[in-house]
């Protein structure tokens, strides 16, 4: 064909294109990385949340319950207040309010008005659950879901 | 064609699939990266395309049908990874689309073309995109019209006559230029 025979004759076969030293020779392996990477992507992180979402959940409980009855729960939440004035003490405020106002049961305990030995199961029931929804307020400021 | 049968049975093989997919990319790597480069100019779009062209051959070798050779499915993967990226930048592009892939070519640091390099690439660009392929098939890649019609899915006559259409552009391109004297 003689246009193609023009062309190769006046600009050649080189279209001037090039690439970056070793671009080739390196390319298997970040081609690797990039799959390792995404099958990593994949497969882990939501696993690995999902696996520790419980035992977070159950630290935090253990931790709450550890702090509840080593200081009182007024003074709890007064600390709590006390924290820097921005968007988020709202939140923590409206979060710990809603906690004073739920957990009668807990208040009375540390209170002294009611003692741990006088509770039965069906008490300390109601108490986990007073805990574990105060829990979930908490880990809904912070952004942790909990099951 | 007995090594390709036995890579592919690697590549759909757990086991054997990494080891394997890495000699894939060890094979078809540059073919692929020019074929790709002279469709989307810039060497940063030509590395992200072909990238996920792999990609996609790893993730989508066990449903390969085996009806067509290994080369051709990669061709074929690379063709429609490119000229989708394509369609792409002219949906985002502002203004006017050859103008725009013109300027980020000249803009390339890895592009070092003489001025008539450059004006076919010009011309070039001046093409519709199939007829683009064809001619970098054909004229730089000097792909046999029976491969291109296996990947084009295209018949070689059809083929031809593109080529031959394609050519007489992009000279005639290149005379309206005055750039240098093609009689």
């Amino acid at each position: 064909m003689k246009e193609e025979k023009l062309l190769r004759k006046k600009v050649g076969s080189d279209s001037g294109f090039k690439v970056p030293d070793s671009y080739f020779e390196t390319f298997e392996d970040r081609m690797s990385m990039r799959l390792s990477a995404i099958e990593g992507k994949e497969k882990h992180p939501k696993r690995i949340i999902q696996m520790f979402q419980p035992v977070l959940a159950l630290a935090a409980c253990f931790v709450l319950v550890v702090l509840l009855f080593k200081y009182p729960a007024q003074q709890l939440t007064q600390s709590v207040a006390k924290i820097e004035v921005d968007q988020e003490v709202d939140m923590i405020e409206l979060a710990v309010s809603s906690y004073v106002g739920d957990t009668y049961l807990v208040d009375l305990v540390m209170q002294g008005e009611v003692s741990l030995d006088e509770m039965d199961d069906e008490d300390v029931e109601i108490m986990i659950g007073e805990i574990t929804s105060y829990v979930s307020d908490l880990d809904l400021i912070s952004g942790i879901e909990v099951d | 064609m007995e090594e390709e049968k036995k890579m592919i049975q690697q590549l759909k093989h757990a086991k054997s699939k990494e080891q394997a997919f890495r000699e894939l990319v060890r094979q078809y790597k540059e073919r692929l990266y020019w074929h790709i480069r002279r469709m989307v100019l810039c060497h940063e779009d030509a590395d992200d395309v072909l990238q996920n062209v792999f990609i996609k051959v790893w993730n989508g070798v066990d449903g390969f049908r085996e009806d067509s050779s290994l080369y051709t499915w990669l061709y074929r993967i690379a063709t429609n990874e490119s000229l989708s990226f394509l369609e792409q930048r002219k949906r985002k592009s502002l203004g006017g689309y050859e103008e725009n892939m013109l300027a980020s070519v000249e803009a390339d640091r890895f592009f070092d073309a003489d001025e008539l390099q450059l004006k076919l690439q010009e011309a070039i660009l001046q093409l519709p995109e199939r007829q683009r392929l064809v001619f970098n098939m054909r004229y730089y890649d000097e792909m046999k019209y029976q491969d291109m019609s296996a990947i084009l899915e295209t018949s070689e006559g059809a083929l031809k006559a593109s080529y031959h259409l394609a050519a007489k552009k992009v000279v005639d391109y290149m005379k309206s230029c005055d750039f240098i004297d093609f009689d």
